[in-house]
């Protein structure tokens, strides 16, 4: 017996061993994504509505940090980003925002992840000919599409709606509107 | 990251962002709405195509035939409305009967900008624009409201000029006229305006250069309409564009009503000869010689600004028996700046002498032949006019020297010559009070016309009778004269 308890339980042990490697491994997948990130996207942004009418498309980019919540899904992050939004006379827009986010991810197990994200946050505009500065609040909701790529690199897709509010200004008519789109690069650290 | 870390952290930047909003909330009290400025206009740019402010003379263009059956062109057509560059196909005596009299003015611009002080262009208005208007007083560009234009705002600084790109210029009434076995025929002239083909001329390449930009260097590259330099003529010289007012209007004024004549020229083009007439703006300021085709420097124009609200107005009586032009011009100013010395500067420059006609490529024997024949017509020409009238050659000594102070002179006074910024038009026989709107505050020197204008001409030294009273000192609330009278400004 003792002979047989010796001889089975590695055997066990090692059972168990190679059961919980894959485990593991499954678990480490979904760890990757869910560690703290950080990194930056380019594309176009377009101004949307009546600014629209009176500034153009341009490229635009900014940087980013993500944290997990302790439930993996959801995500706590912090966006920065520049934008200058030029036009074929003297009008131009110089937007910076800077706004912390919730993101959501579907909760489905397939290679690409999908996320709901939505925040608040100021933004500082600047225009011209005026040559004004204001810090305004903002809203944003968007959407994005990321591809793990490896344990350290994640490439992505994001589109994202920003919402400039002046309206407890006096004399305001209108607030902004503002669509991101872009490429975006970030890494699990 | 275990879960305690993570919360005191994410509780740190949620207090950092709330914080943030708070305190944008509470700076944007008194701050200006960002959004809504990028959309607004505070610069509104008004066209008018008179030589008045407001209350412009009606249209007065007289009816081109003496009857019904057109049988003969009007004695007062033949004087006013045809320029003394017809010589071919005069209309004289019941000849070459066809013209018709112009409907429309239609007017292309390309852009504008405004030049500031330290002379850099500003692309306030950088969209191309088409206007078509009726030669009637029920248009707003004719009848002293004017028409606005597209543009976006500048930032506040001082501007001195406006740039207009004019592309186009047309009117419709252009006739060609063929020799034919009856005589001349006439068939409509057809020109593109806005993409589409219209029976119109376009004047406008005419303007380019004047006779004097010719006998010049910087004729070569001289440019008169592409840009058209306006300046801004204020009561300071210039004009301070501010944003703390809701709006300023800029007026810029071209001078049209009344003012349109017909020219000729000749035309060989697709081998077949032809005498073309076409309308343009008068030849009063830069005088247009027959065999001529530039029709330059009689372009003229006047652009002021001032912000409503911030204006006041001058009123008065023309007690005199004539219709007249009642104008404003800053006080102390000289008012021959704004009349002719004669009823035509070029014809009394002693050194306008005959210009040689210019070598071009004949596509036919006739066409070659009728070079030839101008050219030793030019010599005839310029043998009666060279030495009496112009010391050019003859001395040595002065060679060139009388040819160059004179033709300096007519520079001096055509170059120099300006259209009053606030004028109005009043006829006594219909009401004889008068009233100049929209007057930025400052002195102003008060003269009213002692003739009645004649179509097609400006007036001349001498025709302008001073207020006895000047300056009229004009605010907001009102306008004082030289001896405290605030209530009319009276011409006796």
């Amino acid at each position: 017996m003792n002979f047989n308890k010796r001889f089975y339980i590695p055997i066990i042990a090692a059972a168990v061993m190679i059961c919980q490697v894959s485990a593991f491994a499954y678990k480490e997948r979904k760890d990757y994504f869910a560690k703290p990130q950080i990194g930056g996207w380019f594309g176009p942004v377009t101004p949307l509505g009546l600014i629209g009418k009176k500034v153009e498309t341009n490229l635009g980019g900014g940087i980013f940090v993500r944290f997990t919540f302790p439930y993996q899904f959801l995500k706590f992050g912090i966006d920065s980003s520049y934008q200058q939004f030029k036009s074929k006379g003297v009008n131009e827009l110089q937007f910076i925002p800077v706004y912390g986010n919730v993101l959501f991810q579907l909760p489905i197990d397939i290679p690409v992840r999908f996320q709901f994200k939505a925040g608040a946050g100021v933004g500082w505009v600047y225009i011209k000919p005026d040559k004004l500065t204001n810090w305004d609040p903002i809203f944003m909701a968007g959407f994005e599409v990321s591809f793990p790529a490896g344990r350290l690199v994640n490439i992505g897709l994001r589109i994202d709606y920003i919402y400039i509010y002046e309206g407890y200004i006096k004399g305001s008519k209108n607030g902004g509107h503002i669509l991101n789109t872009g490429v975006q690069l970030y890494f699990n650290i | 990251m275990n879960g305690s870390k993570f919360n005191i952290l994410a509780q740190r930047v949620l207090a950092l962002i709330t914080a943030t909003i708070t305190m944008s909330l509470f700076s944007g009290c008194g701050n200006k709405p960002l959004l809504t400025e990028l959309e607004t206009n505070k610069l509104l740019i008004i066209i008018k195509g008179t030589y008045e402010s407001n209350s412009p003379q009606p249209w007065s263009l007289p009816a081109i035939c003496s009857d019904s059956a057109c049988s003969s062109y009007s004695a007062d057509h033949l004087n006013l409305v045809r320029d003394d560059n017809i010589k071919i196909c005069t209309g004289d005596n019941g000849t070459c009967l066809g013209d018709v009299n112009p409907t429309a003015f239609m007017l292309d611009i390309a852009e504008m900008k405004l030049v500031s002080k330290s002379l850099s262009h500003f692309k306030f208005s950088n969209n191309r624009q088409t206007f078509a208007f009726s030669l009637n007083d029920a248009e707003p560009f004719f009848n002293g409201f004017g028409t606005m234009m597209d543009n976006d705002d500048v930032p506040a600084d001082v501007y001195p000029a406006v740039l207009v790109y004019v592309r186009k210029m047309l009117m419709d009434g252009a006739i060609k006229f063929v020799p034919s076995g009856s005589g001349w025929s006439p068939s409509s002239v057809w020109d593109t305006f806005a993409e589409k083909a219209l029976p119109s001329f376009n004047f406008n390449q005419y303007q380019v250069s004047s006779h004097y930009d010719k006998l010049r260097l910087e004729g070569l590259y001289l440019n008169r309409v592409y840009p058209l330099i306006i300046p801004i003529r204020d009561y300071m010289e210039s004009w301070v564009f501010n944003k703390k007012f809701p709006y300023t209007v800029l007026e810029i004024r071209f001078v049209v009503k009344n003012f349109v004549k017909k020219y000729e020229y000749e035309n060989y083009e697709n081998n077949s000869y032809g005498v073309i007439h076409y309308y343009a703006f008068s030849d009063s300021l830069s005088d247009v010689d027959n065999d001529e085709t530039v029709i330059g420097g009689n372009l003229l124009t006047v652009a002021r600004t001032y912000t409503p609200g911030f204006v006041g107005e001058i009123r008065g009586a023309n007690n005199r028996a004539n219709a007249a032009h009642i104008i404003a011009i800053p006080a102390n100013e000289d008012p021959k700046k704004y009349t002719l010395s004669s009823a035509s500067v070029r014809k009394s420059n002693n050194c306008n002498i005959p210009q040689m006609p210019g070598e071009t490529y004949a596509s036919s024997i006739s066409h070659q032949l009728d070079i030839k024949l101008r050219t030793e017509k030019f010599k005839v020409d310029w043998n009666k006019k060279v030495p009496s009238s112009c010391m050019y050659l003859d001395n040595i000594d002065n060679a060139g020297k009388a040819y160059v102070q004179n033709w300096d002179s007519y520079a001096g006074e055509t170059e120099g010559f300006m259209i009053p910024t606030l004028a109005v038009f009043n006829n006594p026989a219909v009401s004889n009070s008068y009233i100049i709107e929209n007057v930025s505050p400052g002195s102003y020197d008060l003269y009213i016309s002692s003739v009645a204008p004649t179509y097609g001409q400006l007036y001349k030294d001498g025709e302008f009778i001073k207020y006895q009273y000047c300056p009229v000192t004009v605010t907001t609330t009102g306008f004082t004269d030289a001896i405290g009278n605030s209530s009319s400004i009276d011409f006796p």
